[in-house]
């Protein structure tokens, strides 16, 4: 498999994985509607955008 | 009811509807049902009649409420990929609500006879979480398997970029371009959307199985009829296989005679009226 889909895949397994373990953790919280179908979108698109435009010196503690 | 199987059912519809449907308009088809009655049915004196029954909110489950939806979005928007996807989602949520044994009336009003097959125990009466149990200790979480398996086996294809490309955007250009634009997102971002709600009905599966199994500690009864821990059935008819048949059979044979007069009078000149997607004119002008 070529690089870049085997890191998508991986990518989506990763958030697969988190949103379960949220899901289980805090069920109502994330398991609807609203932010169960959003909740890639802002894990593998909205968040790494938003970690991307801080600049390096805020990024680590 | 079913749960998961709603999020899968969209992209098996949308593989055999292609660009002729709009796949947000499916979607919102097969949320309608419950999109504004559910929150409501935990809170309810007796959930199973409020959720399916008449009296009470039953008739979002019915074949004419998408009918009526339809119709509303082909008067409001012009768009017969949006009505059409409505019309077919709406009526997959139906069909697939049949299988618990609160049931639906398809043919409401001209029947109020809940038709199921009882697979599983409609449990609205123990709560949501104690519903998100039950359901995955019975036949309803195989049931969602079942969907998933079904995607996957033969419309996987539909969840890949060049299919989000070249069937869902000409499906429906102009609510894509909007969501572009409203939100900056580019076709990885609109893919990633498109996918999510996939990947919703995946993950709400496998934590709700997991809550049932290691929270709830629930025994896992996947037979007919079950779990069968549940002591109330939840059926809101006593009547026969026959009476059933017979009521159904009537309600079903006047509504098919409503649906003939209504696209008579109406569907047929809001159809006239309304637009297809641009990819769909253009293979039909080279016809």
């Amino acid at each position: 498999m070529p690089e870049a889909p085997r890191r998508g895949v991986l990518a989506w397994s990763l958030t697969f994985v988190a949103y379960v373990a949220l899901g289980y953790a805090t069920k109502g919280l994330v398991l609807n509607w609203i932010v169960g179908p959003l909740f890639p979108l802002l894990a593998l698109v909205i968040l790494p955008r938003i970690l991307r435009r801080q600049p390096d010196g805020e990024r680590t503690p | 009811m079913s749960w998961a199987a709603h999020e899968f059912e969209n992209y098996v519809i949308q593989r055999h509807v292609g660009v002729k449907v709009s796949f947000l308009g499916i979607v919102l088809g097969t949320l309608s049902p419950d999109l504004f009655t559910k929150s409501l049915v935990y809170s309810s004196d007796d959930p199973a009649q409020f959720h399916r029954g008449w009296p009470g909110v039953g008739f979002s489950h019915s074949l004419l409420f998408g009918v009526v939806l339809a119709l509303l979005a082909l008067a409001v928007t012009r768009s017969r990929s949006w009505s059409l996807g409505i019309l077919i989602g709406q009526w997959a949520h139906v069909f697939t609500d049949i299988a618990d044994t609160a049931g639906v009336m398809p043919f409401f009003p001209f029947s109020t006879e809940p038709v199921t097959i009882s697979m599983w125990r409609h449990a609205a009466a123990e709560g949501a979480y104690g519903d998100a149990a039950a359901y995955y200790s019975s036949l309803g979480g195989v049931w969602d398997l079942f969907w998933l398996v079904v995607l996957v086996l033969v419309a996987r294809r539909t969840l890949t970029a060049d299919y989000f490309r070249t069937t869902i955007v000409p499906a429906d250009p102009r609510v894509w371009a909007w969501l572009h634009r409203r939100t900056g997102l580019g076709e990885r971002g609109l893919l990633t959307l498109y996918r999510g709600l996939c990947f919703y009905g995946a993950g709400r599966m496998v934590s709700w199985f997991l809550y049932a199994r290691l929270g709830a500690k629930t025994p896992f009864q996947p037979v007919w009829d079950g779990p069968s821990y549940l002591t109330s059935f939840n059926d809101l008819s006593d009547a026969g296989p026959v009476e059933v048949l017979w009521r159904s059979a009537l309600g079903g044979l006047l509504f098919a005679v409503f649906l003939w007069l209504l696209w008579r009078l109406l569907g047929a000149r809001l159809w006239r009226r309304g637009v297809d997607p641009p990819s769909v004119e253009r293979k039909r002008t080279f016809l």
